[in-house]
């Protein structure tokens, strides 16, 4: 059964003078495990549908199932709940909390869901040694160069246990070497773990690696291909 | 806990501004402190005093008595009703007293007097008499002879071993008139006082006045200010059937109303301070939130509830406060107790109002918990008042937009 699940979407905006349609009718299909890099020029609409893959805004029309779970039928606030048990994120701006250090980052999310204290130590460790961290774990994130911050921040996606992360172009501020290496890190977590990873990017290099890539052109995928595994 | 020092590390991350914002309750909580300790402090000074130098806590009187000051009525000076007195929880003192109007002569002049008829032992033991007297020596139980004030003395002329006159009207309208070898002068600070008050033994004001075993007030001393209302029900459960039993509250309404005009005065005061900090605190919990919206977003976006985002807010506010308000009491508590124990000695109008009423012009500062307790809890209330603004920015957070800007 396919994890993320998208019905004819259309998203709308029209906080603006001029509505701008920025999906236009996007079906869409991902399975457990899969490797999916959404790709297309700026403006496409790949942030917009990442959005709404990952349960932070709603369609204009059309249905989103995530996990099984139609997003229409979720509570503002069952949504935030939804989000916290069911996906990762990984943000161009890291995004990390400035005040907490790497490993108080990536174990924020399971103090959110509660989990007990061994837990969380277990997981923070695993995670910052699958990103190649475990130097760094009690540096704060401020201390931390970008490629490094990106990566603490794959591990608090993966933290909360999530059915499937998104990184929306977590590459964008990344030099070349580190972009590597935090591609790498995501394509062993999904070999090794399983972990089902869509993310969007302009980087031709990225698109290169992917498995399988979505093509957007103005709000309509245009392609949408799936290489053998090598 | 996560929320706390969550809370906490992020205060720190305008230093100056937290710091500033902090020092502001400090101030206002510095100042407030010291404020009501004086107010309070010196509150509960006069009532002590006052209540110890006339009325006591409590009289009883036969019914009518206070509003008439007739001398007729008077009620039993019964040792049993003393000692039942004695007996309920919180009295420590009873006493009682025959007072009443006379004028007092000698071959030069005639005045006006107030006639104590006093137990000395008791009377000496409430308000220390006897080291008022200022010629001769006190009265002793069962004493034929009179202090007098020395205004009085003066006036009419008259020193230790001299003889007064006393005549006046005595129970009943009989005539009431006597001669007393003055045994001492006594010299008081009030001048009403000092000009008028003759003090007679109990057994002799009674005699003079034609009125053996009777009284017209009896004052009831208790423990602690505190247990005032818990002892008045007692007094006036047991005797308020037969006589009337008055608080110093309903004999002294004046000086009731002079504290609520000088402690209103006072919140005033401290209600603008806080409403000029409260702006402060107001001021940089709403930067500390519309600074970190997009940070908020990512929060949001994570699965952090606004309801939680929101406590985190609160939390910040509050520790922010409570910084102030620690720090002003920590400052403020050490002056407090060395002034609660080494009083000031007032000068100027202050010190003569307080001679005025017979008291010693000093102020010592109250330490009294409620004095702290009721300034944590107004700090803490501004702390979450300030928190209503950012919790309607968190109500309207959408992750998207937050994360957009
Ligand atoms: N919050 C928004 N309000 C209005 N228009 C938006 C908003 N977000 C995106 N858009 C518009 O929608 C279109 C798609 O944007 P986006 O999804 O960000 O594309 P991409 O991520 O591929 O660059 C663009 O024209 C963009 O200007
Ligand atoms: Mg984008």
């Amino acid at each position: 059964m396919a994890i993320i699940e998208l019905r004819q979407v259309e998203k709308i905006y029209d906080s603006g003078a001029v509505p701008v349609h920025a999906l236009r009718g996007v079906s869409l299909d991902v399975e457990p495990g899969e490797f999916t890099v959404v790709v297309g020029p700026s403006g496409s609409g790949k942030t917009t549908l990442l959005n709404l893959i990952g349960g932070l805004d709603r369609p204009t029309s059309g249905t989103v199932r995530l996990d099984g779970t139609d997003l229409a039928a979720l509570s503002r606030s069952a949504l935030v709940e939804f989000r916290l048990h069911h996906i990762g994120f990984v943000f161009q701006a890291y995004n990390l909390i400035p005040v907490l250090t790497a490993e108080e980052n990536v174990e924020f999310v399971m103090l959110l869901q509660g989990r007990p204290k061994e837990t969380r130590r277990k997981t923070v460790h695993e995670l910052l040694k699958a990103v190649g961290l475990e130097e760094k774990m009690s540096n704060r994130v401020s201390e931390l160069s970008g490629g490094q911050q990106q990566r603490v921040a794959v591990a608090r996606a993966l933290a909360s246990g999530p059915s499937y992360v998104l990184a929306d172009e977590p590459t964008a501020n990344l030099d070349t070497e580190a972009a590597g290496t935090l591609l790498n890190i995501m394509e062993s977590l999904n070999n090794e773990r399983k972990t089902t990873f869509v993310f969007s990017t302009h980087d031709s290099r990225v698109v290169e690696r992917a498995r399988r890539v979505v093509r957007l052109v103005d709000g309509r995928v245009s392609e949408d291909t799936t290489h053998r595994p090598a | 806990m996560l929320y706390l020092q969550l809370a906490w590390r992020n205060l720190w991350r305008n230093k100056r501004r937290t710091i500033i914002s902090a020092a502001s309750v400090f101030l206002a909580v510095f100042l407030a402190l010291l404020t009501r300790s004086m107010q309070l402090g010196s509150y509960n000074f006069m009532i002590e005093n006052v209540v110890r130098l006339s009325t006591g806590y409590m009289q009883i009187h036969q019914t009518g008595y206070w509003n008439t000051k007739s001398i007729d009525l008077a009620l039993p000076d019964d040792p049993a009703m003393r000692t039942r007195l004695m007996q309920m929880e919180h009295v420590t003192q009873v006493i009682p007293r025959l007072q009443s109007f006379a004028l007092a002569a000698s071959n030069q002049a005639t005045r006006g007097a107030m006639i104590q008829g006093i137990n000395p032992g008791l009377e000496d033991r409430l308000n220390s008499l006897s080291g008022k007297i200022s010629a001769g020596s006190y009265l002793e139980d069962a004493d034929s002879s009179a202090l007098v004030a020395d205004g009085l003395a003066r006036y009419l002329g008259l020193g230790v071993g001299d003889t007064v006159v006393l005549y006046g009207m005595g129970y009943h309208g009989t005539t009431a008139a006597g001669q007393f070898p003055i045994r001492g002068i006594v010299r008081f600070s009030l001048p009403e006082m000092n000009a008028s008050f003759v003090y007679l033994s109990l057994h002799q004001a009674q005699t003079f006045l034609e009125m053996p075993r009777l009284i017209n007030s009896l004052s009831v001393m208790i423990d602690l200010p505190r247990h005032q209302t818990a002892a008045y029900e007692a007094v006036s459960g047991a005797f308020g059937r037969n006589y009337e039993v008055l608080s110093w509250q309903q004999m002294m309404p004046e000086v009731v109303q002079g504290i609520a005009v000088d402690n209103a005065g006072g919140i005033i005061m401290i209600a603008i301070l806080y409403v000029v900090v409260g702006f402060g605190i107001f001021g940089t919990v709403m930067m500390m939130t519309l600074e970190r919206r997009r940070e908020f977003g990512v929060l949001s976006a994570l699965g952090m509830k606004r309801g939680k985002i929101t406590l985190m807010v609160l939390a910040e506010s509050v520790l922010l406060s409570i910084l102030g308000v620690v720090s002003g009491t920590i400052a403020a508590f050490p002056l407090m107790l060395y002034f609660a124990n080494s009083p000031f000695r007032l000068s100027g109008e202050a010190a003569e109002a307080m001679l005025k009423l017979g008291l010693e012009p000093l102020l010592p500062l109250s330490v009294q918990p409620s004095i702290f307790i009721s300034q944590t809890l107004t700090v803490l209330a501004i702390a979450m008042v300030s928190t209503v603004y950012p919790a309607l920015v968190l109500r309207r957070l959408e992750p998207v937009q937050a994360m957009h800007t």
